[in-house]
């Protein structure tokens, strides 16, 4: 934190003059600048904006205002603009959160995360669409990060004494090559049974989520951050925040299946949404990611790279397979209902 | 109180967020509120009331203020009370005259000049060498020679004359453009007020007019004040933002040639009655006349000075090169 100068504070002031604010103190925070007046606390966001993004932040203000989502959105202006348009930089102002949760405390974080992810989506459900170009979009991507792998292993495989990293990597590649091998026979086939293309569901997707764009006042905690957010098929929003929580949490305990069951209570999934999130989650962005830095970048040690690799396949591992279990007991406890519903209404017919 | 303020004032409460609020004046209607002072405007006219708000979208920016209208509770710009309408508007009171102020000026019409464009508005039909010959002739046959000021009318005649053809001529290319430069009609000094080192500009509720002439005007007014090197410094300023293209400059120009102030001294010729008045009058038309010629140039030099002089205000008595001779003062 820390005060700003003279100069800024005019700057600052004619934006406030757009909501009739007059500050007793500035100082900023990051990039948002924390407002107090007599009126209440304000945070103000600066950041270039395009018209998309504008329109993002209309559309999230209107859900949060008709209370379909929980969102912490801009307020409108007096002129009723939610966005000050500057020549470079856009202004919008948001109520000050008092965070009881520590940025750094990212398990935690992440716990509301999903529930608000699975929240959004559930709340904003539309109707099926096609979703073959998706599919193709995965093949697409699959094949980039397959690309990534055969390049490193091709230059692995032609050193004499491969690197303890080529060597840790080329112990666990045919694990991962397995794995993209099923996730691509998964997406290319992007027809039904039936020969029919296949639908999924499509909700508000936030579009950038992660554990800073969440605010977090003792139990109560809401997204923000929305203007990139659109609609979409949010299996992909989902299953990216997976991936992504997995390379971002490391070896810390993580509850995966507690994470799992947050979301999947909050918007429950069906068995193709399943489907392809077990399927999206073979073949992690982080692991290619590390591979092609490893490639390009000298500045970092052998050891640091060995030390990432095996915590990231590590809690790859544990959370594929948390969720898979979780999955299976659903699976599981869903069968078994089925067939109990089934005997009761054979016993039923039978007396009858 | 009146019952039809009371009325106004009632519904200004139900709608906007003022928690306060009482009347600081009436006319033009100030209140206040605990988020300061707020001008009222009430409109008649609806399509006036549109035009204002797609003008004000349009200038929205982030260098000056612009009088936007405040939201209602429901997100409306405006509340309907019986046959019109009503907006409220932010009323800054620390003035921001040219002088002292001229970059500020400068960058506000800069900006003006490049989004408040529409299709012009009242463009002159009849041309000013028309109005001008009209005049005297019909000046002479209801006998207006016998007045006390017609000696003067009679002698800048042919002065006269040679500036209407000039503003003529100048106009001439412009009148068939499909975009121009406009300001409100009431555009002037008390348009703008100072705030948080930037200006705050009403476009108040007037009708769109030529900017250019509206300009130009403003820019004589303040001559007229003995403000010379403000508008001289306003000139250089926006010399700076690329203002002054060839169909701003000639306009402007046209403006200050148009003999407005010697049409007008010939209407007064037939409303002398006493030596005084005739006395005051010609004081007033020597004094406007004489701000033209030195107005234009004092434009012509700066536009000189760096090397892009406009259309070329050729004027004067007998089509004399304008100079400071021209002047009746001397």
């Amino acid at each position: 934190m820390r005060n700003l100068e003279q100069t800024d504070n005019n700057q600052i002031n004619r934006i406030l003059f757009h909501y009739d604010l007059a500050p007793t103190n500035l100082s900023a925070w990051g990039n948002i600048i924390r407002v107090d007046t007599y009126s209440g606390t304000f945070a103000l966001k600066q950041k270039a904006l395009n018209d998309r993004q504008i329109h993002s932040l209309q559309t999230v203000y209107a859900l949060a205002r008709r209370m379909v989502i929980d969102a912490a959105h801009p307020l409108p202006s007096k002129y009723g603009d939610l966005v000050i348009r500057g020549s470079d930089v856009s202004y919008y102002l948001m109520p000050w959160v008092n965070e009881t949760v520590d940025a750094s405390n990212l398990t935690e974080r992440y716990r509301h995360l999903f529930v608000k992810a699975g929240q959004l989506h559930r709340k904003t459900l539309e109707k099926d669409e096609d979703c073959s170009g998706l599919y193709q979009g995965m093949v697409r991507v699959l094949n980039q990060r397959q690309m990534v792998w055969e390049h490193f292993l091709y230059k692995a495989e032609h050193h004499v004494y491969p690197s303890p990293f080529e060597q840790a990597v080329l112990k666990t590649a045919f694990i991962y090559l397995g794995n993209m091998q099923v996730a691509r026979d998964f997406f290319t086939k992007d027809k039904d049974d039936e020969g029919k293309n296949k639908t999924m569901r499509r909700a508000l997707c936030h579009g950038r989520l992660s554990p800073l764009h969440l605010l977090i006042e003792n139990e109560r905690s809401c997204l923000t951050n929305f203007e990139n957010s659109e609609d979409g098929f949010f299996i992909v929003e989902s299953a990216s925040l997976f991936e992504q929580a997995s390379a971002t949490l490391g070896s810390e305990h993580v509850d995966w299946r507690s994470f799992f069951q947050s979301y999947s209570s909050a918007c429950p999934l069906n068995d193709e949404e399943k489907e392809f999130l077990t399927h999206f989650l073979l073949f992690p962005s982080a692991h290619a990611e590390l591979l092609s830095r490893y490639i390009h970048t000298k500045e970092l040690s052998e050891q640091w790279f060995v030390k990432r690799w095996t915590n990231l396949c590590q809690v790859h591992q544990e959370m594929f397979t948390s969720i898979k279990k979780e999955m299976e007991q659903e699976q599981k406890k869903k069968d078994e209902r089925k067939a109990k519903e089934e005997s009761e209404e054979k016993k039923t017919s039978d007396e009858a | 109180m009146n019952p039809e303020l009371a009325r106004l004032l009632s519904a200004l409460q139900a709608n906007y967020f003022f928690g306060q609020m009482r009347v600081a004046k009436e006319d033009p209607l100030i209140i206040e509120t605990e988020r300061g002072l707020k001008r009222i405007r009430i409109w008649e006219n609806e399509a006036l009331l549109k035009l204002h708000l797609k003008w004000r979208e349009r200038l929205v920016n982030d260098r000056f203020f612009i009088d936007r209208m405040y939201v209602t509770r429901s997100g409306l710009p405006s509340i309907r009370i019986g046959h019109y309408s009503v907006t409220c508007h932010d009323a800054p009171s620390n003035s921001a005259n040219l002088e002292g102020n001229e970059v500020l000026w400068a960058d506000l019409l800069a900006y003006l000049h490049r989004y408040s464009r529409d299709v012009p508005v009242g463009d002159i039909t009849v041309s000013a060498s028309t109005r001008v010959h009209t005049m005297y002739e019909q000046a002479k046959q209801m006998g207006y020679e016998k007045s006390g000021t017609w000696k003067m009318v009679s002698a800048c005649f042919s002065s006269a004359s040679a500036r209407a053809n000039e503003a003529d001529r100048l106009r001439d290319s412009y009148q068939h453009r499909n975009s121009a430069f406009l300001l409100p009609d009431d555009f002037s000094r008390g348009s703008c007020t100072a705030l948080f080192d930037t200006l705050f500009f009403e476009l108040g509720q007037s009708r769109p007019s030529d900017g250019c002439r509206s300009l130009a005007r403003f820019c004589l007014n303040e001559c007229m004040g003995q403000r010379e090197q403000t508008v001289r410094k306003l000139f250089q300023e926006l010399m700076v933002r690329d203002f002054f293209d060839q169909e701003t400059s000639d306009l402007m120009q046209a403006e200050w040639l148009e003999p407005d102030e010697w049409l007008s001294l010939v209407e007064s010729c037939d409303r002398m009655g006493q030596e005084q008045d005739a006395e005051a009058t010609l004081n007033s038309f020597k004094q406007l006349w004489d701000r033209k010629v030195q107005l234009i140039n004092l434009f012509e030099s700066v536009l000189s000075q760096s090397g892009e002089a406009g259309g070329g205000a050729e004027f004067g008595a007998d089509g004399q090169q304008s100079n400071q001779s021209n002047t009746l003062s001397l």
